[in-house]
């Protein structure tokens, strides 16, 4: 008989434990996540606070501010953790949003098949003609820009669509395997199947995907926020924070710098821990 | 570039090869020597991972590139392990052709079958796009594809399995190379289309004194061919002989397990040596017993395809008026190769399809319309053994939890430790132990995973067991084992067996009955007995003739009752008798009736407007 | 291969028609815009209004004029610039974008198959690792972090390259061209690079090289094609990738194109103007995936039969 690879839950999880690239990225992630959180907390500047006596000073220590302030005094230190907090946030919510919806979505076009599936998909395609972003900007356009929970509509609604592909797709591939057929013959009524044969073995490529989504979702509010059509003053992400950072580049060129790395930071970490998940759990190894 | 050699020198000559890998604990083959003189045939047999064909691609330079090669490979009297790339390069293709075995992923998607035929003339060669063009043409016309104009210009998957591999000998042949090595090259053809294959290569062999290889895990497709065979085991070679010599006398236990492995159309034998006993009849094999089980009375299956754009929607009839009767604790054969509706047969029958006209009652009931619900509470009384050991099992789950799956959706009633303890016996009916509980399916066999799903099967004793192609994917000796163990099922449990195959052999060792299948309908139905004796259907005979025998002698008299050419393809069956256009005793009056089933003596029915005439011919003995 | 073309083509007019009917209920009923009633308008501009829009007439009429309208190019007037046909803007600003966009996808598909092609044919080799790590790297980068990054290293410290305004130069082109086509590249460069590595691992590759062919012919005429497939696939979203990062990347340089006005036309709720060029896009993209997907059955016979 030819070799055999690992595959199915036997070797999930102790080949995620063994990646390393996943284990790396997703420490830094909690690292930064951590830092996130805590930071502004324990900081002796509050986000919104203004220090005329250190108005657009580089970083250093003597000023007190560790990456330096703004062009109005404003402790960058604290408002990029804070922005890394906010952004964080809404990345995640709308991950969470995108993952429900484009996995029922896609598990239910992909059982049910014919016409339900066609009149499904068709609605994902017609939604995933235009590029996410314009989507998005349509809406603030029509609600007004700012508003947090507008922007978690906005983002989520356009996230679930690769989503509801990819499930469909992986459950529309299930469907038809032999052991469906197996269970269908064993007398195994529907919801038995979906729960204890095609879910389990739907999740590979979910996880993994879900995993990217997250730094998509962060980058379209980042884009947004750097278009100003994101988050508002006084409320502060990584993206407007880079936008400001952009104004201000010839003369404080630190304002760019921190927010910039941070974003990157997240979205490379995001980014591994995906590539990690995916070669660990997708069947098509090697 | 040849050396000089007298005629009795080897065309190709191996000497202590070894082909070792990294990682692997022993050598894919140890020092294997052989030789294949000019005309020729040599037959290289043995079990998967026996290493007969890393040996070979060794010789072509062609294993992965981690892999070691040692010893000494002669071809033409000039040593080919250490060449350069692009000294061997002129030696592959040109003086040593290969045929692989799956033709339809060893052929480029996006070159047409023409083009792919002619660019080995035109690099070896160094002629012109359009000469090499016209040559590939001729050779496309040799191995005896049809409509070689229209099908010169195809893609692979345009072309029909065995069409595909007749344009990969033609790729081999294109340098007119002095040895062709070919590796398991019928093993994804039905049988018709494998008989015709093998035709092709004694002819070739013959005709261009050629060099052969032909490498095979059944010895059946060698018998033919095959001057002098080899066998292998484990990476080594283990008994050489020729061919007669070693049908009749083998020495080696792995030939002799080989040998009786081969399932037989009669006369066959256990492992041990002692006679086999054909299949039983059971005792309600005559009409008068019990009521059946399962009856299916003109059953047709149609589906529409739609196209979009298209005019119409063509239809696909998958079955036509097929009838079928299976008494408790009965044996029932379904012959036929692909395309003749067995699976749409099996589907059917389980209620898995719904486009269905006509009756199928299940003990006494008639569930021809039933639905998925109904179905439900009667599953347990029928089960399925599917043809991929490993497809049919889900990768996440145990075998204790696969076996014991049906135990939770029917008999809920069982506390955990009973049911594990249920699981347990049943898994020791089938054979297996029980550390084998707690492995996943791709950490079995492929003989442990077909095992399981008959544990699986078993478990709720169900009345009528159907299996469809349940040996084909595996070894020969395997599938021996596995059919022992249904037949022993049967008798210890009673239970009906509805067995679905293309190959006879198999079919002949387990079923009392057989009906054969050609394009979705009944072509004839009889006794096994009768059936392998005196078969009256053209197209029985024709598959009779097809199966390879592991007998030498008899294989080259029975090659005048092939089918011609390919069974069409199923949307366009032919008017008339559907296999009028193949059949070698076609009169036009088959072209324009169908025929209707005949009685032909006790349990007999034969679709053929001249079964008589055929009758009262002598019939070569099958043996 | 005549027919699969049909057959897309027609799938696309339902999606245009659904994309210019949303757009027209955007506009209609949007609140802050030109038909809210809470609108203190002048009585002569609000009788204006309506007769160019015909908000005396019942919805249905509105819609046939608004979609016949739309089949002469005419996307209505702009709602803050009162004296500009949004089609005069687009006009403006397209061959502005057009420029840009299609110079980024050249030097991103050529550069990200240069780079994959040569990855996949020596793989884990030392250039391999580097393609790597660099295509890991500028994927993850957002089009809005490389601009201005880049425009602080060329433009400001070296005074290589202009950041802002605009002349149909090479130099102009320069930084929004490379911005927006390293992600490209990346993205092209690893898909190639996979694709390439599996073909030439392939059971038919192993056929020609039993056919004696030499390691070029294998690679051009045998392996180039399968690899070339996750690419074309990847073509569409690709395009959709550049629509998007030109919006930053005109943003940030000043570049005069569609993009600019598009942001400025949300900023400042400009329906009219947000809808008209969210369709021009809107038809691009799926201009752009019509093309892809017959250059994948031009390459691939086996997906004609669809």
């Amino acid at each position: 008989m030819t070799e055999r690879r690992e595959r199915g839950a036997a070797g999930r999880w102790g080949r995620i434990r063994r990646e390393r690239r996943a284990r790396l990225a997703a420490l830094a992630i909690a690292f930064i996540a951590l830092l996130a959180l805590i930071g502004p907390l324990v900081s002796p500047y509050a986000i919104d606070q203004l220090d005329w006596q250190h108005l657009a000073v580089g970083p250093g220590w003597a000023s007190g501010h560790l990456l330096g302030t703004d062009r109005l005094g404003r402790d960058l230190l604290v408002r990029t953790l804070y922005g890394a907090r906010v952004s964080l946030a809404i990345g995640i919510t709308a991950s969470l949003v995108s993952v429900l919806i484009g996995v029922s979505w896609g598990a239910i076009a992909g059982y049910l098949g014919a016409r339900t599936d066609a009149l499904m998909m068709r609605t994902v395609d017609v939604l995933n003609s235009l590029p996410y972003l314009f989507i998005v900007i349509v809406l603030t356009t029509l609600m007004g820009r700012g508003r947090p929970s507008v922007l978690f509509l906005a983002i989520g609604a356009v996230g679930w669509l690769t989503m509801a592909r990819i499930v469909r797709g992986q459950v529309l591939a299930i469907r038809h395997r032999e052991y469906i057929e197996a269970a269908i013959t064993a007398g195994a009524p529907t919801p038995h199947i979906l729960v204890r044969h095609v879910v389990p073995n739907a999740l590979g490529p979910v996880v993994a995907y879900a995993a990217l989504i997250v730094p998509q979702m962060i980058l379209f509010e980042s884009f947004l926020s750097f278009l100003g059509l994101g988050v508002q003053e006084p409320l502060a992400s990584l993206g407007s924070l880079i936008r400001e950072g952009a104004q201000e580049m010839q003369s404080a060129p630190w304002l760019l710098a921190a927010p910039a790395l941070l974003l990157l930071a997240l979205l490379i970490g995001f980014n591994l821990l995906s590539d990690g998940l995916r070669d660990a759990l997708d069947p098509h190894e090697d | 570039m040849h050396s000089t050699r007298t005629r009795t020198e080897p065309l190709l000559a191996l000497d202590a090869l070894g082909v070792r890998y990294p990682h692997a604990a022993c050598a894919a083959v140890q020092t294997l020597s052989l030789s294949v003189c000019a005309g020729e045939c040599l037959g290289v047999v043995g079990q998967s991972g026996a290493g007969k064909s890393q040996a070979f691609l060794a010789v072509m330079g062609l294993t992965a590139p981690q892999a070691r090669i040692s010893g000494s490979v002669r071809f033409e009297g000039r040593e080919l392990t250490g060449l350069s790339r692009r000294e061997l390069d002129r030696v592959r293709g040109a003086r040593i052709g290969m045929v692989f075995q799956n033709p339809l992923s060893a052929l480029t998607p996006h070159l047409r079958v023409l083009d792919q035929v002619a660019e080995v003339r035109v690099r070896h060669q160094r002629c012109s796009w359009r000469a090499a063009r016209l040559a590939a043409m001729e050779l496309l016309e040799r191995v005896q594809i049809g409509d070689v104009r229209a099908r010169a210009q195809q893609y692979p998957h345009e072309l029909s399995g065995g069409l595909r591999q007749r344009v990969m000998i033609a790729i081999a042949l294109a340098c007119a190379p002095s040895l062709l090595i070919a590796d398991e090259p019928t093993t994804a053809l039905d049988v018709t289309v494998q008989a015709q294959i093998l035709a092709l290569f004694s002819e070739l062999k013959r005709e261009r004194q050629m060099g052969l290889v032909l490498i095979s895990h059944d010895l059946g497709v060698v018998a033919g061919l095959a001057d002098r065979i080899l066998v292998m085991q484990a990476g080594r070679l283990v008994e050489e002989a020729a061919a007669a010599d070693l049908f009749a006398a083998p020495a080696h236990p792995e030939t002799r397990a080989m040998l009786a492995a081969v399932p037989r159309l009669a006369g066959a034998r256990a492992a041990s040596g002692a006679p086999r006993r054909p299949a039983e009849a059971s005792s309600a094999h005559h009409p008068g017993g019990q009521p059946p089980l399962l009856a299916v009375a003109d059953l047709t299956v149609r589906y529409r395809l739609a196209r979009h754009l298209a005019w119409h929607a063509s239809t696909l009839t998958a079955l036509e008026d097929v009838s079928l009767a299976l008494e408790p604790g009965a044996t029932l054969g379904v012959v036929g190769e692909s395309g003749c509706g067995k699976t749409t047969l099996v589907r059917a029958v389980l209620g898995l399809t719904r486009s269905v006209a006509g009756e199928i009652v299940w003990l006494g009931r008639d569930v021809t319309h039933w639905s998925e619900r109904q179905w439900r509470a009667h599953r347990s009384g029928l089960q399925l053994i599917f043809q991929d050991p490993l497809a049919s099992l889900d990768p996440q789950m145990t075998a204790a939890a696969l076996v014991g799956e049906p135990l939770r959706l029917h008999r809920r009633e069982l506390s955990a430790g009973e049911r594990a303890a249920a699981v347990l016996r049943t898994l020791a009916e089938v054979g297996l132990g029980a550390e084998v509980s707690t492995r996943y399916p791709h950490e079995l066999s492929g003989g442990q995973c077909q095992r399981v799903a008959i544990a699986r099967a078993m478990i709720l004793k169900p009345r009528l067991l159907v299996c469809d192609e349940a040996v084909s994917a595996l070894d020969v000796t395997i599938q021996a084992q596995i059919l022992e163990l249904i037949a022993r099922l049967r008798r210890e449990h009673g239970t009906a067996i509805l067995f679905v195959s293309h190959n006879l052999a198999v079919i002949r060792q387990l079923c009392a009955r057989v009906i054969v299948l050609y394009l979705g309908r009944v072509v004839e139905s009889a006794p096994a007995e009768a059936l392998f004796s005196r078969p009256l259907h053209p197209y029985t005979r024709a598959l009779l003739a097809s199966v390879p025998l592991p007998d030498p002698q008899l294989q080259p008299a029975r090659l005048a009752q092939l089918p011609r050419g390919e069974p069409p393809p199923a949307m366009r069956v032919p008017a008339g008798c559907a296999f009028h256009p193949r059949c070698p005793y076609g009169q036009p009056r088959c072209a324009s009736e169908v025929p209707a089933p005949q009685a032909a003596g006790p349990g007999r029915l034969v679709a053929c407007h001249r079964w008589r005439d055929l009758d009262a011919e002598a019939v070569p003995a099958t043996a | 291969m005549l027919a699969y073309a049909l057959r897309r083509l027609a799938g696309i007019v339902p999606a245009l028609l659904v994309l210019a009917t949303i757009s027209f209920f955007v506009i209609r009923l949007s609140p802050g815009g030109p038909f809210d009633a809470q609108q203190g308008l002048a009585p002569e501009v609000k009788a204006n209004l309506e007769a160019a829009y015909g908000l005396d007439r019942p919805l249905a009429v509105q819609y046939a004029r608004y979609m016949q309208a739309l089949l002469h190019g005419e996307l209505g007037p702009s709602f803050k610039l009162r004296d500009t046909q949004v089609s005069e803007l687009v006009a403006r600003g397209l061959p502005v974008s057009a420029l840009l966009g299609l110079a980024a996808l050249a030097v991103g598909v050529s550069l990200g198959l240069a780079v994959g092609i040569l990855a996949g044919l020596a793989p884990r080799g030392a250039f391999d690792h580097g393609a790597t790590v660099f295509t890991a790297v500028a994927i993850a980068l957002p089009s809005f972090v490389i601009a201005p990054l880049l425009a602080l290293l060329f433009g400001v410290y070296l005074h290589w390259l202009p950041v802002a305004g605009w002349r149909p130069d090479p130099a102009h082109l320069a930084l929004p061209v490379i911005t927006l086509a390293l992600p490209l590249a990346a993205a092209v460069a690893r898909l190639t690079r996979n694709a390439l590595i599996e073909a030439m691992r392939s059971e038919f590759v192993r056929t020609a090289r039993a056919k004696g062919l030499p390691e070029r012919t294998i690679v051009l005429r045998h392996a180039l094609r399968p690899a070339l497939l996750p690419v074309v696939s990847y073509l569409a979203p690709a395009i959709a990738a550049v629509l998007t990062g030109s919006l930053v990347v005109e943003t940030l340089f000043s570049l005069p194109g569609t993009g600019r006005y598009l942001v400025e036309g949300a900023l400042d709720r400009d329906y009219t103007l947000v809808m008209g060029m969210v369709l021009v896009y809107g038809a691009v993209t799926l201009a752009a995936s019509l093309a892809a997907d017959l250059i994948y059955a031009w390459l691939d016979p086996r997906v004609r039969h669809d």
